[in-house]
């Protein structure tokens, strides 16, 4: 099923934005005068003897990946005058208070939302993307992920590498024995209980009533807003108006995005583990997955790595062994009727299409951006254009497993990684809601991440004789309205 | 005061021409009085001064006062202003010109002196004389001239500087390259009842309750182990003293990790009372029930920190007190409760007041406590803006200043903190015997 599903998914990408390796042909794109005096510092002559700074990914350094694409970068141009090494500060740099003083880094690797909260104080330069050969190789989506606007016209602060969302980890060796007759009603080859979340939930049941491999089916951090806003989004929330840009209209509320806030509540209540309400659980859950605690979680595909070496780290892997057995899928579907026990669980899966829908994530482009006090503005951009090459895409999914944001690259590897041709196909069709790109959005989380402890430790405050805060729909919305206030009032009250 | 400068400019309008001269230019007067060296060297700082204003000490100046007139454009390249640059400029330019006006003054007095000798027919002094009376009868003056410029470069300007900041619009949007400019909001944010005002309120209060019951419960805990270790009945008192002393000796943050791990909800703590058949309790969670939970846990933490060295500072002084007095009390019939209200208390008060008082600041300050123990969270079923229930001012500054860019609020709070714990620790100072009876003891 799941090679079926690669092929299909390889084909759509090969037809929507061309297959192969081949350097495509540059675009041509009409610029308008103001574009053109933007870009005057991109002359394409190569500034001699500059050392391009490149402050790059914690991961991505630690797991060698930098230390190649610096020295294959330095190979290349080592004829033209130019090289580049890697800055050795913290990857969350602050480009307006070091860049003006000469401190920061030339080149940028980090998630839009962070890269983009400087391009609109003009701390990130707009990049010529309309001469590059990956111009059309990357989706205008991912593209918007970096759009930003100078009188009216808009600019692209960064090039798009790879896309981030979350995907459901299980360890295939975990399995009920029999699921394939037990769960998998619909006979097509993939356990129900990711199918949806309904039916997890009531797998989940099973677990907590013992007998099963694992302690807990569905375990996860329910009060990380990354992951959990999904299930407010998928009925209808969104964070900002107008794509993402507009701060004054904040959508957490919208829609009926309280059902998915009842949802997580529920979860809440099945897991019956006050240890989801604490961040540690992210780092714990690698271990957990690894030590049969958990069956499955949601989590992004660039600590792959990181259960790999809990699995390893327990002595009943060997790594090749956990390679092929740690799988990381697309979410479950929600139910339609937003409760995860209105339904049968089996009916969910053999109606997907009457009694579910898509679930939709957060997600986040990463990608480079070069900083506006560089000195060496076109050996920047010719590291970037290297970087972002269809090779070094190749590359750094190899080195790190993440999913590229490039059409020929991601069409390539998804013939041997379905989860690529996944988040591509996510992300082409709208349900990887991608985080706003303006400073604004730093208030979301604290007061979200509040708002989650919150419903989240709910289900606990009746056995512990206190009223119960989010019991029906209207208090959730009630819930909901006031964090919009809350984060509105951290926008406003500041400005 | 003001005699005093009628008499200054009466002086100065008899005084010679010379005099005249060197309020003109420094130094003039003097080489008209064949001072040369002293001329020469009053005549080379009126000219640095004066190449520093005209090249760019008048521009700071003007700079100080407009934060800068024209906006960047880094993306078209167009050069602009740097309001914070030009803030901190500027006062360097206020403070050189201070510097200026001190040297010509001095430069001043100096002629003038020279004049009234010249009057009186003593002939003006030579340089070297200058030396000897730089050394000798005004050494108070040359010794403390180079520290007295030391503190107002390295401890007076960033103070100032950081006073300025909380009097203008920088932060959040107004950052470089956008422009600042002098205001008053951040104080009109933290005094109104918005909610940055209602927020700064309840920190505040819980901050005083804070610096007060840490400080007397360190001193309760570590005055009670030093005496409990002082008895004579207690057996291998080196072994009880140095486990105080292990804690004292390991970082605070690795203690303070260990905690939060401790009363985390995966600690060990609730895994025993989840395995007890007893409910977790969410001791440092962001949630209601937590609030007293977490300050209790903080201020358990913080005794931990803090009690051995009170307990080995105050170990240290009761060695010192004289144990007739004791046999004295007993004599006359006093109870060891009145022998430690009467003779140990305030003989330990009276040599600790001064420390008291720095771990009474040190605790208004104590920015690790909370920090390690409880980050990253709001307390919003209580309308707590950007702060948690158990965040102390410091903490509320840092969020603010530091996670999210609110320059001038940060600082405006600053102050409010420095105002704060100076008052209380000048007023308890003063009040304490330490500082009233400076003799008895002595």
């Amino acid at each position: 099923m799941k090679r079926w599903i690669a092929v299909i998914l390889c084909l759509c990408l090969g037809l929507l934005w061309g297959c192969g390796s081949e350097e495509a042909e540059t675009p041509e794109v009409d610029t308008s005068d103001l574009y053109q005096q933007v870009m005057a510092r991109f002359d394409g002559k190569l500034e001699q003897g500059a050392v391009v700074k490149v402050l790059e990914n914690d991961t991505a350094v630690e797991l060698g990946y930098v230390d190649q694409l610096i020295t294959a970068f330095n190979e290349a141009y080592k004829d033209q005058g130019i090289s580049a090494e890697r800055m050795n500060i913290d990857q969350y740099s602050d480009l307006a208070t070091d860049g003006p003083y000469g401190y920061g880094p030339d080149v940028w690797y980090q998630a839009n939302d962070i890269l983009m909260k400087y391009a609109d104080k003009q701390h990130l330069l707009p990049l010529p993307i309309y001469d590059m050969e990956r111009y059309e190789q990357i989706p205008q989506s991912a593209w918007d992920a970096y759009a930003t606007d100078m009188k009216g016209e808009t600019f692209y602060c960064g090039i798009p590498l790879n896309v981030q969302s979350g995907m459901l980890y299980y360890i295939e060796s975990m399995l009920p024995e029999n699921w394939q007759q037990q769960w998998d009603v619909n006979q097509n080859g993939t356990p129900d209980f990711f199918e949806t979340y309904t039916a997890l939930y009531a797998y989940s049941q099973l677990c907590k009533e013992g007998g099963q491999k694992t302690q807990y089916g569905y375990l996860d951090e329910t009060v990380d807003t990354y992951f959990m806003s999904g299930y407010l989004m998928t009925y209808g929330a969104y964070i900002f108006g107008s794509n993402g840009t507009d701060p004054s209209d904040i959508g957490l509320a919208a829609g009926e995005s309280y059902k998915g806030a009842r949802m997580i509540r529920q979860w809440a209540g099945q897991m019956n583990n006050t240890e989801i309400l604490d961040s540690a659980f992210s780092s714990a859950a690698y271990q957990y997955l690894a030590d049969g605690v958990m069956l499955c979680t949601v989590t992004t595909p660039d600590v792959s790595r990181m259960f790999l070496r809990s699995m390893v780290a327990t002595g009943n892997w060997t790594q090749e062994e956990a390679e092929k057995d740690l799988k990381m899928i697309s979410v479950p579907r929600l139910p339609r009727s937003a409760d995860l026990t209105a339904d049968r669980w089996e009916d969910t899966v053999t109606d997907l299409e009457a009694l579910t829908v898509e679930t939709a994530m957060m997600g986040g482009i990463n990608g480079y951006g070069i900083s506006a006090y560089t000195k060496c503005p076109n050996a920047s951009l010719a590291f970037v254009e290297f970087a972002t090459s269809y090779a070094q895409a190749l590359q750094r999914h190899e080195y790190l497993g993440v999913a590229p944001a490039r059409a020929d690259a991601a069409a390539d590897i998804s013939r041997n990684d379905p989860v690529v041709g996944i988040l591509f196909d996510r992300l082409d069709r709208g349900l990887i809601r991608i985080m706003p790109a303006i400073t604004e959005i730093g208030q979301l989380w604290t007061p979200a991440e509040s708002f989650l402890i919150d419903l989240s430790t709910d289900p606990y405050r009746q056995e512990r004789g206190e009223a119960l805060l989010y019991e029906t729909d209207e208090d959730i919305k009630a819930g909901l309205e006031r964090l919009v206030s809350q984060i509105r009032d951290a926008i406003e009250t500041l400005a | 005061m003001k005699q005093k400068l009628l008499s200054a400019a009466g002086a100065l309008r008899r005084s010679p021409w010379q005099v005249k001269l060197s309020m003109v230019v420094m130094g003039l007067g003097q080489l008209c009085y064949g001072q040369i060296v002293k001329g020469l060297f009053y005549l080379l700082c009126f000219s640095v001064f004066l190449f520093y204003f005209v090249s760019r000490g008048f521009t700071d100046l003007v700079g100080f006062f407009t934060l800068g007139t024209r906006e960047e454009n880094l993306w078209l390249g167009i050069a602009g202003d740097n309001s914070l640059t030009m803030l901190i400029l500027g006062l360097f330019a206020i403070f050189i010109l201070i510097f200026a006006i001190v040297i010509h003054i001095s430069n001043v007095k100096d002629a003038l002196f020279t004049a009234r000798q010249a009057e009186q027919g003593i002939p003006p002094r030579r340089f070297r004389q200058s030396l000897q009376t730089a050394t000798d009868s005004k050494f108070h003056v040359s010794a403390l001239s180079f520290p007295v410029l030391g503190v107002a470069m390295f401890s007076i300007l960033p103070i100032v500087f950081m006073i300025c900041i909380a009097f203008t619009n920088l932060g959040g949007d107004v950052v470089y390259p956008k422009l600042a400019s002098w205001s008053l909001d951040s104080w009109r944010k933290i005094l109104s009842l918005g909610k940055l005002g209602g927020t700064f309120v309840k920190i505040l209060g819980w901050n005083v309750l804070w610096a007060i019951l840490s400080t007397l419960l360190n001193f309760a805990i570590g005055l009670g182990m030093a005496l409990l270790l002082n008895k004579k009945n207690v057996k291998g008192k080196k072994i009880w003293r140095a486990f105080p002393i292990l804690a004292y000796a390991i970082p605070g943050f690795i203690s303070m990790l260990g905690f939060k791990y401790l009363f985390s909800q995966s600690g060990p703590i609730n895994y025993y009372l989840d395995e007890a058949g007893m409910m977790r309790i969410f001791f440092l969670t962001n949630d209601a029930s937590a609030k007293w939970w977490a300050r209790g846990i903080g201020l358990f933490v913080n005794a931990w920190i803090s009690t051995p060295s009170i307990m080995l500072m105050t170990t240290g002084i009761l060695s010192n007190i004289n144990t007739d007095l004791y046999e004295a009390a007993s004599l006359d019939g006093a109870s060891p409760f009145q022998q430690f209200r009467k003779i140990t208390l305030p003989f330990v008060l009276f040599s600790t007041t001064p420390v008291l008082i720095g771990q009474f600041v040190g605790n208004f300050n104590n920015f690790g406590i909370f920090f390690f123990l409880r980050d990253g969270v709001i307390s919003n079923y209580a309308d707590y803006f950007l702060a948690s229930d158990t965040d102390l001012l410091i903490n509320w500054l840092y969020k603010l200043s530091v996670d999210n860019n609110y320059y001038a609020i940060g600082a405006a709070i600053s102050l409010v903190i420095f105002l704060i714990t100076a008052a209380l620790s000048l007023t308890v100072y003063v009040r304490s015997a330490a500082f009233r009876q400076e003799d008895t003891y002595q």
